[in-house]
């Protein structure tokens, strides 16, 4: 009977050790919480190789994006709730385009299969304003196109290029983002014939975020 | 009693000792020959890109973009048509110009259907060679990722009438590579489209 109940004892010290593995991981830096957005086995972040070119769509939480636009702007820490609470309504995506590098494909993927002034001309412009026609989101709850598309500018420092992608709710009443359990991010290609893909985040996987706590003061 | 001979021990020991290096030696070779062997794989293309899901989904959107264009080629036709029986109806009170201006306009309007319908045909064709093109690229490069994953030297493709003519079942890793692909394109389609085929199929 005592050995009996040792044994159960020491399982549930066991399970009560292992309880902390199991939730949230908690950042104690900045550089922590970026690495854990930016491994995929949070399933934030999906990478992609198709045809020598690497496609990596990452989603931005509301928080870090605040940060980032107090860090451009000082003047806005003290909007930091209205501007948490605007990020929050929707869902912002970074839609990364560069060479696949473990293939011998390194070129700058801006000029990658174009062959004259016109077609470099065109995928620029594409790449900076029309991407929307090209991203879409579809819900449990219904589907979304982008209201913002950007191309961020690397100054040609890379080779790789990044596009903002932000979707909202239609209407104000719109609950279609906050209530949806899965957003499937439809990319169809129109550069590097890599085709149509899906990239599907979770609302659990969204939950599990760490909580941001590297505010500036 | 009489005593073992010791040199007939000694030689029992060297033949055990001789035939322990000897196997030692086979097993050592089979192990270096077993993991530097030449690992070959085929893959039936046709059920590979049949069964693809990112396949199936651009098929369907392709047939209903082609639905659009054949029903705006059909609405042409028909208001051409209407055109037609209009002058026809109308063509014992017509003076000779109004016939001349009437069929010059009909005749504008036959060639114009015509140039939008060849338009089309070639926007469709490009399109249908776009959408190929890019779902071959995500199997080429599925099947890339899969070959170094899995340590394959050669993966073959072959069609019903390819070139290869003999290969054992256990190197088709057909059905390996459609169920990666598919849970890597969206394993929620791939459910969406084995329903529409139950669904199909018990009509």
């Amino acid at each position: 009977m005592k050995k009996a109940s040792s044994s159960i004892t020491s399982l549930f010290l066991l399970l009560l050790s292992l309880l902390p593995m199991a939730c949230k991981k908690e950042c104690k830096t900045l550089e922590e919480y970026l690495h854990w957005l930016n491994n995929p086995k949070n399933n934030l972040v999906f990478i992609k190789y198709i045809n020598g070119i690497e496609i990596k769509l990452k989603y931005l939480p509301p928080e870090y994006l605040t940060y980032l636009e107090e860090e451009r702007d000082a003047s806005v820490r003290g909007k930091r709730d209205s501007l948490l609470n605007t990020y929050r309504q929707g869902m912002t995506f970074l839609l990364t385009l560069g060479p696949d590098e473990r293939k011998a494909l390194k070129g700058d993927i801006a000029t990658q299969g174009v062959y004259s002034y016109e077609q470099f001309s065109e995928r620029m412009e594409t790449m900076n304003f029309k991407m929307s026609e090209h991203v879409k989101m579809k819900t449990d709850k219904g589907e979304y196109k982008p209201v913002l598309t950007t191309m961020e500018n690397n100054y040609g420092l890379t080779k790789s290029r990044s596009i903002y992608i932000v979707f909202v709710p239609f209407q104000k009443d719109d609950k279609g983002i906050k209530e949806a359990e899965s957003f499937d991010v439809i990319y169809e290609d129109t550069f590097f014939d890599l085709g149509k893909n899906h990239f599907i985040f979770t609302k659990k996987d969204i939950h599990n975020t760490p909580p941001f706590t590297f505010w500036n003061k | 009693m009489e005593k073992p001979d010791p040199q007939l021990k000694q030689k029992q020991k060297f033949l055990f000792l001789l035939t322990g290096i000897c196997l030692a030696g086979v097993i050592l070779l089979s192990i270096f020959l077993f993991l530097n062997r030449t690992k070959i794989g085929y893959v039936n293309t046709g059920p590979l890109i049949e069964g693809y899901v990112g396949m199936k989904e651009a098929r369907n959107n392709y047939q209903s973009q082609s639905q659009i264009w054949q029903a705006n080629i059909d609405t042409l036709q028909l208001d051409f048509q209407r055109a037609v029986n209009k002058y026809n109806i109308q063509l014992p009170e017509l003076y000779q110009q109004e016939k001349a201006t009437q069929q010059a306009s009909l005749k504008q309007m036959q060639d114009n259907i015509i140039q939008y319908t060849n338009a089309i045909k070639e926007k469709a064709q490009k399109e249908d060679e776009r959408i190929t093109k890019g779902v071959l690229n995500q199997i080429n490069s599925y099947i890339g990722e899969y070959g170094e994953k899995h340590g394959f030297d050669i993966i073959l493709g072959t069609t019903a009438s390819g070139s290869l003519l003999y290969a054992k079942d256990k190197i088709d890793i057909t059905e390996d590579i459609l169920k990666g692909l598919n849970e890597s394109y969206n394993p929620s389609l791939l459910k969406e489209f084995t329903e529409e085929k139950k669904d199909e199929k018990s009509k």
